[in-house]
């Protein structure tokens, strides 16, 4: 179970930085006081625009960065007090992490396994299963360099899983696939799912957020305009599909900043 | 903890030893050129003392007595005897190289040193290019004829050729140069080596290092790497150790390049400077492991400060901007080394780095206090320390590590 509490992460912007975001406040404020719960067997999106807090809120879970304030807590471990129980407990997939393209997927999956602490015999079975599962196995002793753009994502995804975390993150999980790796990996966030994984994705595409997410959270300018189940967010918002939902939110806080302007 | 920093280190060294195009970089070429290089410049000095030697001196004379005629044919050069108007042409030649000296006579040159209480001294003119090696050759075979002239018809003047000499050098001693073979070549090795190891040693590193981490920071396998339940201490640690141990391996490579090549060069340099090169093998067991112990405390604050510009560096190309000062800075220090004769004072050996290259030059000399050698490796080892704790401190710091 994931449990974020009042999150807000803000970064200090250079004069660098200034000039490219075209602001003169030294502060940027990605993350404005978000709370929510994603529990077991569930998945819980993230839906929200590009630069509207998701993928800094998933950093913070996977504490590659730190919480400016709040409270985040990973089947029970404080990102800022235990952070090496809290990556133990789970695998962050984003486009960011890229792999070796000099090592073999047999290797790399054996090297990160190693640093998971799991024994060799532990990762050997680990690697069979996980390469059988999304067609690695032919491919696991050429160089990553040399596979296609399809099986270096899906090799992302079984290295991420070598140690059979209990929540999986994952951002944009379909962005840059195509259809048929895309859709392989969407199979399997719902295996999980049915296994009682938490799962926790972000993504700007209705499509996905309505046939993957039981919970799903609309983020705008850093802060969550409302929670919950697809059709919980189409009565209260009074449309009939998300994306009339989602764009009426956005308008109404569009107009808001006018106003407040 | 130490498991997982021998899980990092062995897939650093395996990144290296696995990829043919980094082995033949960083631990094959370096040799190889060293040992072309040193052969080449060997070779063509040898063979430059050779070709003059062997070069047979073209000499014009003007006016010249018979005496010296005679010397001159004696001595395997080429004799040319011209008439006062060509001189001009002959002197031109000279300028062009292809005439080596030109010898003016005055036209009564005989008589007057035969009438020399009666009439004035001769004048003799003596024309060659010094920008020429043949030339300056000439002119140098020419001068010692001249001077063997002079004192025959010294000796003619005085009734004797024994009068001509005042003294006998060296006449009937056997061994002139009194020289102690050990410390001659360890002369010669400590103006070369240590700045060459020191400079090998920091390029080594700096051609491993900058990929190691602001590479792995720029292909976004740092973060990868990060996302595991270790430690960012552990990580920082495993690159550090891995790129200590591959910039030794380097470096090593490199010394073995100039133990073969040094031969090559000494045998037309160090040669005749009566140096044997084959006095190394002097260095006692206590001598190699002072080198080994400077060497590798100095490599910690090499690889400590590779380390911390290639983790603030956003990506490989930044990295290098960054150590080309550092590497001009070690370049200074190795050079200000090189040719310093004076014996270091205690505290010289206490600057990082400077003193490690000082360090190196007293122990190739044996003439290492054991207090130098201690300040040294102390200060270097503290100074490791403060730069292994900064890139600790640097991994923690998300700006840095993911350039946001």
């Amino acid at each position: 179970m994931i449990e974020v509490a009042d999150l807000r992460k803000v970064f200090k912007l250079s004069k660098r930085d200034m000039k490219k975001e075209k602001t003169a406040q030294k502060e940027k404020v990605a993350v404005d006081g978000i709370s929510f719960k994603a529990e077991e067997g569930q998945i819980f999106g993230l839906l929200g625009p590009n630069g509207a807090g998701k993928t800094t809120t998933l950093r913070c879970i996977s504490t590659l960065i730190k919480p400016t304030s709040g409270i985040i807590k990973v089947s029970g471990f404080g990102v800022s007090e235990q952070p090496e129980n809290v990556r133990k407990e789970l695998c962050f997939l984003t486009n960011e992490l890229k792999l070796d393209t000099h090592f073999t997927p047999a290797y790399t999956i054996e090297f990160f396994g190693r640093l998971y602490g799991m024994h060799k015999r532990e990762i050997l079975a680990r690697k069979k299963e996980l390469f059988a599962r999304f067609g690695i196995d032919e491919f696991e002793n050429m160089a990553i360099g040399e596979l296609s753009t399809g099986m270096k994502q899906k090799l992302s995804i079984a290295v991420s899983l070598v140690h059979d975390p209990k929540v999986i993150i994952f951002d944009e999980p379909t962005n840059g696939l195509d259809i048929i790796t895309a859709k392989s990996v969407t199979d399997y966030l719902l295996e999980m799912k049915r296994i009682g994984k938490t799962i926790i994705i972000s993504t700007h595409i209705m499509d996905v957020a309505e046939k993957l997410c039981d919970k799903l959270a609309i983020i705008i300018d850093g802060k969550i305009t409302i929670e919950g189940s697809v059709e919980k967010i189409c009565n209260e918002t009074d449309k009939v599909s998300l994306e009339e939902a989602f764009f009426s939110l956005y308008a109404k806080n569009m107009e808001g900043r006018e106003k407040y302007v | 903890m130490f498991e997982m920093i021998g899980v990092i280190v062995k897939k650093e060294l395996r990144r290296l030893f696995t990829d043919r195009r980094l082995i033949f970089t960083t631990l094959i070429l370096p040799p190889v050129m060293l040992v072309v290089l040193y052969g080449i410049i060997g070779l063509g000095a040898s063979s430059m003392i050779s070709d003059v030697e062997e070069h047979k001196s073209v000499i014009y004379t003007v006016n010249a007595p018979d005496e010296i005629l005679d010397m001159l044919k004696g001595s395997e050069t080429l004799l040319n005897e011209i008439e006062f108007d060509e001189i001009e042409s002959v002197k031109e030649q000279i300028k062009n190289g292809t005439a080596d000296v030109l010898l003016e006579f005055d036209p009564k040159f005989h008589d007057k040193v035969t009438n020399y209480k009666s009439m004035e001294m001769p004048f003799l003119n003596t024309y060659h290019n010094p920008s020429e090696d043949y030339s300056s050759s000439a002119y140098y075979i020419v001068s010692s004829l001249l001077n063997q002239y002079e004192n025959i018809l010294l000796g003619e003047r005085m009734g004797s050729m024994a009068y001509a000499n005042v003294f006998e050098i060296d006449g009937s001693n056997p061994d002139p140069t009194v020289v102690d073979d050990k410390k001659a070549s360890g002369k010669f090795l400590s103006m070369l080596l240590p700045m060459m190891i020191t400079i090998f040693l920091f390029a080594g590193a700096m051609s491993l290092g900058p990929d190691s981490i602001a590479g792995e920071k720029e292909r976004g396998t740092m973060s990868t790497l990060l996302m595991t339940p270790v430690s960012r201490e552990v990580i920082a640690f495993g690159k550090v150790i891995s790129l200590g141990i591959l910039a030794f391996l380097s470096a090593l490579s490199s010394f073995i390049g100039i133990i073969v090549a040094l031969p090559l060069l000494a045998g037309s340099l160090g040669g005749e400077m009566g140096i044997d090169i084959g006095n190394y093998v002097n260095y006692s067991i206590l001598d190699y492991i002072m080198i080994l112990l400077i060497l590798l405390s100095m490599e910690g604050i090499f690889v400590g400060l590779i380390s911390v510009a290639s983790v603030i560096a956003k990506n490989v190309k930044e990295a290098g901007t960054y150590l080309m000062p550092i590497y001009f800075v070690v370049m200074i220090a190795a050079f200000s080394n090189m040719y310093s004769t004076q014996t270091p004072e205690m505290l010289e050996y206490a600057i990082p780095v400077y003193g490690s290259i000082l360090a190196l030059k007293s122990v190739l000399n044996f003439e290492m206090p054991a207090i130098g050698l201690l300040a040294n490796i102390v200060v270097s080892v503290l100074v490791t320390v403060g730069l292994v704790s900064l890139i600790k401190v640097l991994f923690e710091k998300e700006n840095v590590m993911f350039n946001q």
